[in-house]
């Protein structure tokens, strides 16, 4: 009963501050933050967010979440910290985050953000409003109120990412070029940029990889991803050539009949053992704390591949 | 008359139950005495907020769209003289969908505010609803048009139209993609009182004009020669209707999705039930396909909570049975 008050109160709390606050208190509480343009009226400390698909995000400027979509489940990076949040489902559940009661939500997609902002001040951040680490951490410190966090989190990943360069320089050609690819459940193929997850910002930009340039011109200059045919895989093929296989029902039938087809095994990367294998749930995400992981895993990788530590 | 009656009171009171039940079914459990307090006004702004704004609109979408796709499916079937017809099929949903899409693509770049533009929806589902009619139309022309070519240049069209979305969807963002190939499975999901506004006024409009050519489409199911020996113009009484079928299904899939199987299903059940009188199975279809749509929104937003099924998935499985007892059963 007392929590139903309290979750009563605060509702009746948020409603007053739509507009007009009812005793002029409540919207010092609240800032306005500027987004692309568009402005947003979020409180100063977020004490429960719910989100769909930022949970990484937040969490990287050690934001109070309490509600994420189903995928942030998937992140084996974000396994300890999402403990004891609640799954708010795909499409986001409104009866579902209207119980959790939160006073900021963050959302990719628009679809029901008139609901939402019914239940709580809503930021709606479509997309590759930012794309990189950088823009990321900043953009999610100033939603929060967290520049500090947002900064030292930088900080550290900025000197994590020059500790990696430092440590497989040497190890490969300077002129060497590395690939992200995709195979699908379906059977589709796909080339990846530097923001399309993937890993594309650990190899790119924090380890400051090269990317072939057919893939820079018509993958990362372009929409950051694209279907490829697999006959025209040698085109776009890589000197160290990374694959991940998207199959919920984990059958991955497409990945085996790719490895076992003769253009893939006819592939310099492939030959000298320059390509991997890499688990779809731990490089799909391209939050910054996940970036921040990947870091390690493709220097692990590139060092069992060349052979050292 | 007195069985018609009966009729009608039972799907009447189905409907009723069903809505009282997917009321206060959701992710918040709210007791049936509660739904009555927030009624009254005296529940809690939570509940208010539940009902009034999240289950309330969805619900009245699901019916508006179950009723829509109902009758347009028996007035397709009636005047192709074919079971089978239903705008699903006929490639009308296809159409309207593409519109859509189209729409998506080339005016809005994206998915997203779609919602202060649900207004315009319907106009594009509309368009795109009625090139492909046109097309069905004009391609099964032949002196005349024969049912048996209306539907067979539908299912053409709508194998086109299909491919012609997925190329456009190809296209678009993949994020749009996803979102575009979800809301195309059929999906109310979200729903808010701005659609369910948009989409009223044309069941208002279109479903008394049905009413009116009640008579007619029983002659029309006759048959064309029976149709003109009894003082029909058939061809312009079929485009008219063509034309009411394809503004029904334009005005429901703008809404709602392309959603399938609920046009062909409802007007077959109503059949059974009352017989092939228009005046009597066009009203009972309507409630039927509203009542399968409510239900099957109850089932979506419930089984799978939090997440939800596309409720066109949920029709589906609950209609793809019906439809493959009745292939097994015509001769």
């Amino acid at each position: 009963m007392t929590k139903k008050i309290i979750m009563m109160m605060g509702f009746l709390i948020l409603a007053s501050c739509g507009n007009e606050s009812v005793d002029g208190s409540p919207d010092e509480a609240y800032r306005t933050i500027n987004i692309e343009g568009e402005d947003f009226q979020v409180p100063n400390e977020p004490e429960r967010i719910v989100t769909d698909f930022y949970a990484g995000e937040l969490l990287t400027v050690e934001a109070n979440v309490v509600g994420a979509g189903p995928i942030a489940f998937d992140n084996p990076f974000l396994e300890e910290e999402l403990e004891g949040v609640e799954d708010i489902g795909d499409p986001p559940n409104v009866e579902k985050i209207l119980e959790l009661d939160p006073d900021l939500i963050v959302v990719m997609y628009d679809e029901n953000l008139e609901q939402l902002e019914e239940i709580a001040p809503t930021v709606q951040i479509p997309y590759n409003t930012a794309t990189n680490v950088e823009d990321m951490t900043e953009m999610f410190g100033d939603i929060v109120g967290a520049e500090e966090e947002a900064q030292a989190f930088l900080n550290d990943y900025h000197d994590r990412a020059k500790e990696a360069r430092e440590e497989i320089e040497g190890l490969v050609p300077a002129d060497a070029t590395f690939g992200l690819y995709e195979i699908t459940n379906d059977n589709e193929l796909y080339v990846f940029g530097k923001n399309f997850g993937r890993g594309g910002q650990a190899l790119y930009n924090a380890l400051n990889l090269e990317a072939p340039e057919i893939i820079e011109e018509e993958v990362m200059e372009e929409e950051d991803v694209l279907m490829l045919s697999q006959e025209v895989v040698p085109e776009y093929a890589a000197d160290y050539m990374f694959l991940t296989s998207y199959d919920p029902q984990n059958q991955h039938q497409a990945k085996d009949q790719l490895e076992g087809s003769s253009v893939w095994e006819g592939l310099d990367a492939v030959q000298n053992d320059r390509y991997r294998l890499n688990d779809y749930d731990t490089f799909y995400p391209y939050d910054p704390i996940s970036v921040y992981h990947q870091i390690d895993l493709f220097v692990d990788i590139i060092k069992e591949m060349e052979k050292e530590g | 008359m007195k069985r018609t009656v009966f009729i009608y009171a039972v799907l009447v009171l189905l409907i009723f139950g069903v809505f009282l039940l997917s009321l206060q079914m959701g992710t918040m459990t709210i007791a049936p005495l509660e739904v009555l307090r927030t009624f009254m006004g005296s529940g809690t702004e939570e509940h208010a907020l539940v009902l009034f704004e999240f289950r309330l609109p969805r619900m009245v979408i699901a019916l508006l769209v179950g009723t829509g796709l109902a009758i347009s499916g028996a007035i397709l079937q009636s005047i192709s003289r074919n079971e089978l017809a239903d705008p699903g099929i006929l490639g009308i949903n296809a159409g309207a969908g593409l519109g859509v899409v189209l729409f998506i693509y080339f005016v809005q770049g994206s998915y997203t505010a779609l919602g202060g533009t649900a207004f315009f929806l319907p106009i594009f589902a509309f368009v795109g609803a009625l090139t492909a009619a046109f097309l069905i139309y004009t391609l099964a022309w032949k002196k005349g048009v024969t049912p048996i070519r209306l539907l067979l240049v539908g299912i053409g069209i709508n194998a086109g139209f299909t491919a012609i979305l997925i190329v456009f969807q190809l296209r678009m963002n993949p994020n749009d993609f996803m979102q575009a190939t979800v809301w195309l499975n059929g999906d109310i999901w979200g729903a808010t009182w701005h659609e369910t506004l948009a989409t009223l006024p044309w069941m208002v409009l279109l479903i008394p004009l049905v009413m009116m050519q009640a008579k007619t489409l029983n002659v029309m199911r006759l048959g064309d020669p029976s149709a003109v020996s009894l003082g029909i113009k058939v061809e312009r009484t079929r485009r008219r209707l063509l034309v009411l079928a394809v503004m029904l299904a334009g005005a429901s899939v703008a809404v709602g999705g392309a959603i399938s199987f609920l046009g062909l299903v409802a007007p077959h059940i109503a059949r059974r039930m009352v017989g092939p009188r228009h005046q009597v199975m066009i009203p009972t279809a309507a409630m039927i396909g509203a009542l399968i749509l409510l239900f099957s929104d109850m089932i979506s937003r419930n089984i799978l909570s939090p997440s939800e099924i596309p409720v066109g998935i949920v029709v589906a499985i609950l209609g793809a049975p019906y439809f493959l007892y009745l292939l097994m059963k015509t001769p």
